[in-house]
């Protein structure tokens, strides 16, 4: 974990070294970035929890824009994941069975620290893509229910995401507000309750806006 | 989502203002106005398991057995013909229409799988306990400790067996009770002069919502169904 977060920073400073100060950033250095995220459980998520796409979630970012290329943000988001399962029999000690509906659900509050870089810069296009880096950790609620009997973990854990996206700024007076349009592929560790890893893809709309 | 909905449609109407009006002021604010209403609006939107569970999805049926006890060893039965309420810890005798239901079900599954019925005089291999436990007043009762009492809610006279414990089986794993629940425990009586104890060697265990107000064959079935090896080949 502080491997990876020593990499992340190190890749941030060394962008944010070489672009800075070769261009001017135009309009205000603060950004607020705010969507709605679609979630998709894979791997063990998937195959021992939750199979259902999550549709709902929110992602929010707070980013300072180091220079027209590079901007670094604390991301924030939450994602609920639910399904219930039809009743089946359950082996829960050498004798013991339970029949039951299981329903399994889990709430995630990711927050990271998250690198964006916008190959085109404060350059005014219909579309302007980026790629983004983040590291932080999942908030992570987890409930299971036997029927209407239920129990909960919380725990929070190392959590990382990598997307890419574009950005539609609504007018050329704007450079920094618009539509946004991306997907994350998401890491989330955990390894309890029977789930190897909370890895997800994600799919967010959103609006970027320039604090002025 | 209908909140959500609202909000979005908002954030459209908010967009096309961009477009006409460039105080971009006003405008941010308006925007995070919007997004924190549409955040709230979604996190609303968490899904309430309890609430998506019809009663009979809510029951739990939970069955444990003696894992020395040699199923197919045993002929006959025979079942009390009331249920033993534990109301709060305090027992009494009921019969109502629901217990009627519930000894009858546990009869037919009984034959079901082989065994004969015969009456309590005539040495029955298995003796048959059912019980209805209330815990409303005093919290949470764990199950474990209702075998505590269990001498105290059915004497051992009742089979015959005067001055023998009971023996409880491997028990539950973590089931508190809170409300209500139904057991139908199983007894060892052919073995009890030998082992000086009845030996519980099954127990069925039904927890949930409408419990007594739903088809007790259904739910008695469901505990025999998922314990094949209870039979007598």
């Amino acid at each position: 974990m502080k491997k990876s977060i020593t990499a992340i920073v190190t890749i941030l400073c060394s962008v944010a070294a070489t672009q800075a100060f070769s261009q001017d950033v135009v309009g205000n250095r603060w950004r607020l970035q705010l969507g709605y995220n679609v979630s998709a459980p894979i791997g063990s998520f998937k195959n021992d929890f939750i199979d259902k796409t999550s549709f709902r979630g929110a992602t929010g970012e707070l980013r300072y824009i180091i220079n027209p290329k590079f901007a670094v943000g604390l991301a924030g988001g939450y994602q609920d994941f639910y399904q219930k399962y039809p009743r089946a029999v359950y082996n829960i000690g050498d004798n013991e069975n339970i029949s039951a509906v299981l329903t399994n659900t889990m709430q995630l509050i990711p927050i990271m620290l998250r690198g964006t870089y916008f190959p085109t810069g404060e350059k005014q296009a219909f579309a302007k893509p980026f790629v983004s880096l983040g590291a932080g950790a999942n908030v992570i609620t987890y409930k299971q229910y036997l029927g209407e009997f239920g129990s909960r973990d919380n725990s929070a854990r190392f959590a990382a995401s990598a997307g890419a996206g574009v950005l539609i700024p609504f007018n050329k007076y704007t450079n920094g507000t618009g539509f946004t349009l991306g997907a994350n592929y998401n890491y989330g560790a955990y390894n309890k309750n029977g789930i190897g890893n909370i890895n997800s893809v994600s799919f967010n709309v959103g609006l970027a806006i320039e604090l002025k | 989502m209908a909140a959500s909905g609202t909000s979005f449609a908002t954030l459209v109407v908010i967009v096309f203002k961009i477009q006409l009006n460039r105080n971009y002021m006003k405008t941010t604010y308006l925007l995070l106005g919007s997004a924190m209403v549409l955040g709230v609006a979604l996190i609303s939107c968490t899904k309430n398991p309890l609430s998506k569970l019809t009663a009979e999805e809510s029951r739990i049926y939970v069955t444990n057995y003696d894992s020395s006890a040699n199923f197919s060893s045993f002929q006959t039965f025979s079942i009390s013909d009331s249920i033993a309420f534990i109301d709060n810890g305090v027992s009494r005798k009921v019969r109502t229409a629901v217990d009627q239901a519930f000894i009858a079900a546990v009869r037919s599954q009984m034959s079901a799988v082989g065994y004969t019925e015969v009456n309590r005089g005539n040495s029955p291999d298995v003796g048959v306990n059912i019980t209805r436990i209330n815990n409303t007043s005093t919290g949470v009762l764990v199950y474990n400790n209702f075998y505590g009492g269990y001498g105290g809610f059915y004497d051992p006279f009742y089979w015959g067996y005067g001055g023998f414990g009971y023996a409880a089986p491997n028990s539950f794993a973590t089931f508190a009770i809170k409300e209500g629940a139904l057991t139908i425990d199983l007894l060892d009586l052919k073995d009890a002069a030998v082992n000086k104890n009845i030996n519980i060697i099954w127990t069925g265990l039904i927890r949930g919502s409408g419990i007594f107000s739903s088809n007790a064959n259904v739910q008695v079935k469901a505990l025999f169904d998922q314990s094949p090896y209870l039979r007598t080949n």
